[in-house]
């Protein structure tokens, strides 16, 4: 059993030490060939780290939370915290998500349909900080016994107290940064409560009011990207010899002479991709160009600030930011003039600049915007290339990015084209609407710091890779290479480093890509195969 | 006397302005973004597809299926069908409470009904001869009856599993148990009424006739007495808690999950989002730069002056 220290919900302010040690021998079996598979210990924070930072949660450090130095430092973060909650539930603070926050904390019955729909929850052994509701739950007490009038009296009564110090403010940013946002939780409740909502306001109450974010997020993110034109730090000029250099290895792989269309006014189609495609996976950037090219798209990229990086990590964690990378991206569309914006494969960057932005949009900011998967449906379909799928011949399952698919009802066009090119492609259970996320979604596939990755790997991780060998336990053995389909940038991100911790090419043969990788190896034109059987 | 019929106003009056007042909070809060969560009840793809499934979606007609949204909110209402797939375990008991519940409120808007009646001189309380006065009658005892025992059997069943089982224990609150115990002993007191001298809910129908009327007429009977007192404490009770979700799911699942309305250039949305960005913003982290509108935080780069 792992050592959870609470005995009940209030606990989680009164205890010392740290609330839990998880246990990876209690977290779920995986099926073969990992049936004998023995977690490696977890990595702990150094020394040093752990003096300066608050690991009293769970020993991991997400967000790097510097632990104050005197009392009054600490009461002074606390009184914070309370001025935090209360913006976040003021009308002009938080119009933004006032009506679904309110009606998630307050409409709560304990239920607990939702607990075992989370796959971290799951995946951990059932480790009770990590059930769906308790962050929600400790949230509601502390706004019940501090912000309502009589809450302190009531409360020393009504048996669900809480005590706020800045160990309970602290455990609770942590705490937010222990779910992907994946809201799998939130589907399955009856009320229709989101605790992956409430996690996301934590979020935000932490960074706009006092300032804590995961690092990976704000200031190597967000900040990064309205400085610097991408969140990889990467500016407009090497922006361009990136683009460069994918031509010309473009040109290498498939003998095809594809210049890139940059910053052409008036195109159809301005495609944003994530920029982490540039530089982890240009192979994905290449097959894009290829496609459009062959299918006679009127497309171009930007390759001014703002409108080569379609990441917008605000959508994890705070909304100015968000708004502000939303805008960036609305303002080269509109100096290009193009009809629509297309999203890459990137799923988070599809919802933030989707459905989600589209309520921030008036007057000529409202520009179209699109997925990519349907536009690619539309042209594997349309006759235009010629396909063999016997190219493909070999098992492909889909993974379904939360942002693109239940948060947004994207589900169809990307498995039309897997049935259409891959002969062996089978579905992982569940899918579609209510498939598992892949466990870096809300930043954790880029949250590499301290700790913290042995945590993704290990644990969040846990339950799409069951999922994933499930799929393929027909032809598990390492010698049949497979493939997950992956079409969304950060997923790939997730899986690149999960599949890597459980060694899965060497154990089982497994490979992750995009969906148009799988397109353009299927094209009669492209003689050479496209995907290269090897672990990126 | 007249203090029982005027507690029993008192409390509906405050319940019916707690539950309204509830309601305008939560219809009155500013426009949100969007936050939907598929499979949205009224798209006609029912594996969870939506619009933007189509290339260029944005010029298509936006369809809503009102009948499959209403069927959704039905078999979720009625059945607790989240419930039954979710959590089976809870379901035994807690879809008998809800449709216990749901009987009985039917069975109040019933005698409401034909108090009216009666009044209308359309039937007689419970001597009823005609066909509409006997209909109303069985349909009353019908569901009253079988509200009150599933109510009341569920009750004990959530008691039981809330006491037992370890993942609700540990977040149990006195209020989670008030609420059941509260609805059990009102279930009990109402049997004891009808076993008493309520047969057929004739006190329960002369009582209502009575505050229609304004006639406060002596009750001889103790137990119903002890039964109205503890309705009405049930009326003011009701919407201080979390029972309320009766009414709030209404808007979590039209006004958050299921609500996907796009924005477009001179539309409603487009006036709410527009008043919402003159919003003031007073976040104090130093990256928001406060004291100033949404609109103007929306269009600052926090970068700009380090560059
Ligand atoms: S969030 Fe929903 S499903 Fe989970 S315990 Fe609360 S009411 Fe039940
Ligand atoms: S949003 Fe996902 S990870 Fe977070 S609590 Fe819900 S199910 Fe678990």
């Amino acid at each position: 059993m792992s050592d959870n220290k609470m005995k009940s919900v209030k606990d989680f302010s009164k205890i010392q030490e740290q609330i839990t040690e998880l246990d990876p021998s209690e977290f779920i079996k995986l099926p073969p060939p990992y049936d004998d598979w023995v977690d490696p210990p977890m990595k702990e924070l150094t020394e040093d780290q752990k003096n300066r930072l608050e690991h009293s949660l769970d020993g991991f450090s997400g967000i790097a939370i510097p632990k104050p130095e005197t009392e009054e430092e600490k009461q002074e973060l606390v009184a914070k915290f309370l001025s935090g909650l209360k913006k976040l539930l003021s009308k002009e603070d938080n119009w933004i998500l006032l009506q679904p926050l309110l009606l998630s904390m307050e409409n709560c019955v304990k239920c607990q349909s939702c607990s075992d729909e989370c796959p971290v929850y799951i995946a951990s052994g059932k480790e009770e900080i990590y059930r769906p509701i308790f962050r929600g739950e400790i949230l509601r007490r502390i706004i019940n016994k501090y912000l309502k009038p009589g809450g302190k009296f009531y409360h020393k009564f009504s048996g669900s107290d809480i005590d706020l110090n800045w160990e309970t403010v602290a455990r609770l940013a942590e705490l937010s940064y222990r779910c992907t946002l994946c809201r799998r939780c939130a589907q399955a409740c009856p009320i229709g409560v989101d605790n992956g909502l409430i996690s996301r306001e934590i979020r935000k109450l932490m960074s706009q009011e006092l300032g804590l974010a995961a690092e990976e997020l704000h200031k190597s993110g967000s900040m990064k990207q309205l400085a610097t034109g991408s969140s990889t730090g990467t500016n407009p000029t090497a922006m361009l010899d990136i683009v460069e250099f994918i031509e010309e290895d473009l040109k290498d792989m498939t003998g095809l002479d594809i210049k890139m269309p940059l910053d052409k006014e008036d195109a159809d189609i301005l495609l944003i991709h994530n920029f982490g495609e540039f530089l982890s996976w240009p192979e994905n950037i290449m097959a894009f160009a290829i496609i459009f090219e062959k299918a006679g798209i009127n497309w171009t990229m930007s390759s001014q600030m703002g409108g080569y990086d379609s990441v917008n990590y605000g959508l994890w964690y705070d909304d100015a930011q968000l708004a502000r990378v939303a805008l960036e991206h609305i303002r080269i569309a509109k100096e290009l003039n193009v009809n629509r914006i297309v999203m890459g494969e990137c799923g988070h960057a599809h919802k933030a600049l989707m459905p989600v932005a589209d309520r921030i949009l008036i007057d000529e900011n409202i520009i179209p915007r699109e997925s990519a998967y349907p536009i690619l449906e539309e042209i594997v379909f349309s006759g235009k290339i010629k396909f063999d799928p016997n190219k493909n011949d070999f098992p492909v399952t889909l993974h379904d990015p939360c942002n693109a698919v239940r948060a947004m009802g994207i589900v169809k066009p990307q498995r039309k084209i897997l049935r259409y090119l891959c002969p062996q492609f089978r579905e992982m259970v569940p899918h579609g609407v209510h498939n598992y996320c892949c466990g870096g979604g809300s930043g954790f596939a880029i949250m590499q710091g301290k700790n913290f990755p042995d945590w993704r790997n290990g644990l969040s991780f846990r339950m799409k890779f069951k999922q994933i060998l499930d799929a393929f336990q027909d032809k598990i053995e390492p010698s049949t290479y497979k493939y997950v389909c992956s079409p969304c940038s950060n997923c790939k991100g997730t899986f690149r480093d999960g599949l890597t911790y459980y060694n899965a090419f060497d154990k089982a043969g497994i490979i992750y890509g995009g969906l148009v990788e799988l397109i353009v190896n299927a094209m009669v034109d492209i003689e050479k195969p496209f995907i290269e059987w090897e672990l990126k | 006397m007249i203090l029982l019929y005027l507690f029993t106003y008192f409390s509906l009056f405050v319940f019916i302005v707690l539950v309204f007042s509830k309601i305008i909070k939560y219809s009155s809060a500013p426009v949100h973004v969007r936050w939907e969560l598929y499979p949205v009840a009224h798209e006609k793809n029912k594996y969870g597809g939506s619009y933007y499934e189509e290339p260029k979606w944005w010029k298509n007609e936006i369809k809503k299926s009102h009948i499959a949204e209403f069927w959704a909110m039905f078999e979720e209402i009625i059945f607790l069908k989240g419930v039954y797939i979710h959590n089976r375990k809870l379901w035994y008991f807690s879809f008998p409470f809800h449709l216990g519940l749901y009987l009985i409120v039917a069975t109040f808007f019933l005698i409401v009904i034909s108090v009216l009646f009666d009044l209308a001189s359309l039937v007689v309380l419970n001597t009823d001869t005609l066909f509409v006065g006997i209909l109303l009658n069985n349909v009353i005892n019908i569901f009253g009856y079988g509200g009150l025992v599933l109510t009341c059997l569920g009750c004990i069943g959530l008691i039981f599993q809330r006491a037992t089982d370890k993942k609700f224990k540990f977040y149990n609150s006195a209020m989670d148990f008030t609420n059941l115990y509260f609805i059990l002993i009102l279930g009990v007191v109402v049997f004891i009424t009808l076993v008493n001298s309520n047969t057929g809910f004739i006190e329960s129908k002369i009582f209502v006739k009575n505050l229609f009327t304004l006639n406060f007429a002596a009750i001889n009977d103790v137990s119903f007495i002890i039964h109205v007192i503890l309705l009405s404490l049930f009326f003011l009770y009701f919407p201080i808690t979390r029972m309320m979700h009766l009414f709030a799911k209404y808007f979590t699942y039209h006004k958050v999950r299921w609500e996907d309305e796009p924005n477009v250039k001179g539309g409603k949305l487009e006036k709410k989002i527009k008043e919402a960005l003159n919003f003031g913003v007073s976040w104090s982290a130093p990256h928001i730069q406060t004291g100033k509108t949404w609109a103007e935080v929306a269009t600052t780069n926090p970068t700009e002056e380090k560059k």
